[in-house]
This record gives structure tokens, C-alpha cells and sequence, in this order.
């Protein structure tokens, strides 16, 4: 078996995915953006909602940006994906991600232009489709707010860390085990970063949310 | 506008601090992985990008920055009722 590296990363670098993934990722990716494109008519949408879009849009651009110590020396970045998702839904989402890692490949090297649809498809579609799952089974379940706010969030940035995983497990099989070996010591190694990194991202959402009803509400009174 | 520039100043020197604190970044993790598991794997594609010229904690400050100034111009509509 191949000597392991500590960590593993949400973003796939420039270059590291074989072809034949990048377009078959880009393609995954086709549906969900096109109907994110439809749902986000900002021309069509109640001021309000638009300022959610920005706040949802801010917030991810602001997190991504985070690069949070972790333990044991490693460090990794929020995903900042559920506040859009529990205010705006999952919809909403696949246009906002793509906003960000196009701007981060582009201008930071963060990513890459031929992974795009890899890591959108993990950003963008994965974790938001979490976080909805698991806020609307919080909801159901009547957990308090908060309560569904944070397991949204962790669930959200975990599942996020789990289908980059799982892209690079699908491009680098191990030698011996295969795919569910690559996958199970990918996913091994990002946990022990990751899910400390969720937990902060989570209080960070919740704070976020909280600042914006007080905001919607002032308003409404005011 | 005196308290947006002063989340983002705070949300960009924030994400410059963590990035300069110098452990070892998910990129490279990434890369490490792929390289242990494909000795001598190099990248079929790199694309010049301002990291290049830039340091990256200042990019990702400025990201960290440019989020930070939108939420507070999403915030301070909303509070005026949209």
C-alpha cells in the first residue's frame, strides 16, 4: 500500500485530475448550475431576498477565504456553504460556489480551472444537498434552531470533505484495495482536520443567521 | 460605510493572520496525497495566476475582505427595509 500523506483537501489543484474526470465532473455539474441560473433570477427577485443572496454570497466568499488551524498541525477551509443553503435552499447554491472557486482559481491558485466541476460538484452541490437534508430532518425531528443550524452546518462541511474524498479516490485507486481503500485513508486522514474546522464553521453560520433575522426583524418594525 | 470598512479590514487581516501561521496548507496536502499514491505524478496542466506575484495570505485576505464588505452592504440594506 502507497505511504499516506496526513490530510486530504476540499479544493482538487490545477492539473490533478485526469482528464476524463474533469469532464465527466464539469458534465455532473451542467444540471445543477443551469437550474441554480433559472432559480437565482436576481432580476425577478423581491429586494429582500437579493440582499439574502448577497449576505449568503459574502459569507461564503469570507470563509473560503478562513484557513483554520486544526489539530494536529494541519489546518483547512470552512465551507461556508449552509447559511445560503438553509435561507435560500440548495438551489441557490451551485451559482454561489461557482463564483467563488472561479475567482479563487483564477486569482489564487486555489483550485483550478480544470477541477472546477470536481470541486464545484463537492461545494456546490454535495454539501448544499446535505446541509437541506439534514436541516429539513432537524426540522422534522422539531430540534431547536440552533440545534439544526449546527448539525446542518457540520453535516454540510463533512459531506463536502467526503465527495472531494471520494474524487480523489476515483482518480488515484489504490494499488492494492482499489477505490475503497484510496477512499477510506482519504477520508480517515481529512476527518481528524475537517470536523474541528465544521464545528467553528457551524458557530459562525448560526452566529451569521442570528445578525440577520435581528436585521429582518428591526427592519419590519422599523 | 465606517463599519464596513472596518469588518472588512477586520475579515482581511483575520484570514492573513491564519494563513501566516504557516501550517502545512490543504493544497499541499492534496498534492502530498496524490504523490504518494503516484510517485513522480506531475500535474498535466498549470496555469499562471497572481499567487504568483501576490503573497497568498494577502489574496486570501482580500477574498476574507471583499466577503466581509458584502454581507455588511447586505446587512445595512437590510436593516434600512431592503
Amino acid at each position: 500500500m502507497a505511504d499516506w500523506p496526513q490530510r486530504a483537501n476540499v479544493h482538487i489543484t490545477e492539473g490533478y485530475l485526469p482528464i476524463t474526470h474533469c469532464a465527466a465532473w464539469a458534465g455532473a455539474c451542467a444540471l445543477p448550475v443551469a437550474w441554480s441560473f433559472r432559480r437565482l433570477d436576481l432580476g425577478a427577485m423581491p429586494q429582500q431576498r437579493r440582499l439574502v443572496v448577497a449576505a449568503a454570497a459574502g459569507f461564503l466568499f469570507a470563509l473560503t477565504a478562513l484557513k483554520l488551524p486544526s489539530v494536529a498541525g494541519s489546518s483547512s477551509h470552512p465551507t461556508g456553504i449552509a447559511l445560503g443553503t438553509i435561507l435560500l435552499g440548495p438551489a441557490a447554491m451551485p451559482v454561489l460556489a461557482l463564483l467563488v472557486l472561479v475567482f479563487q482559481a483564477l486569482l489564487l491558485a486555489h483550485g483550478g480551472l480544470t477541477t472546477l466541476g470536481a470541486n464545484l460538484f463537492s461545494l456546490g452541490v454535495i454539501g448544499p444537498m446535505v446541509v437541506w437534508l439534514v436541516w429539513k430532518a432537524a426540522g422534522a425531528m422539531r430540534l431547536s434552531e440552533p440545534t439544526s443550524v449546527v448539525l446542518a452546518t457540520m453535516a454540510g462541511s463533512t459531506g463536502t470533505y467526503v465527495a472531494a474524498s471520494l474524487q480523489l479516490a476515483l482518480a488515484f485507486p489504490d494499488d492494492a484495495g482499489g477505490v475503497l481503500a484510496s477512499f477510506g485513508r482519504f477520508a480517515g486522514i481529512f476527518a481528524a482536520t475537517q470536523i474541528p474546522v465544521a464545528v467553528v464553521e457551524a458557530f459562525f453560520t448560526l452566529a451569521l443567521l442570528r445578525a440577520l433575522h435581528g436585521a429582518t426583524r428591526r427592519a419590519v418594525a422599523s | 460605510m465606517k463599519r464596513m470598512g472596518a469588518a472588512a479590514a477586520v475579515a482581511g487581516a483575520g484570514a492573513v493572520a491564519l494563513s501566516l501561521i504557516g501550517w502545512e496548507s490543504a493544497d499541499e496536502q492534496a498534492q502530498e496525497a496524490v504523490y504518494a499514491l503516484r510517485p513522480g505524478y506531475t500535474p498535466w496542466l498549470s496555469l499562471p495566476s497572481l499567487a504568483a506575484a501576490v503573497p497568498e495570505p494577502v489574496l486570501f485576505g482580500l477574498q476574507a475582505a471583499f466577503g466581509a464588505a458584502l454581507i455588511c452592504i447586505a446587512f445595512r440594506r437590510l436593516g434600512q427595509g431592503g
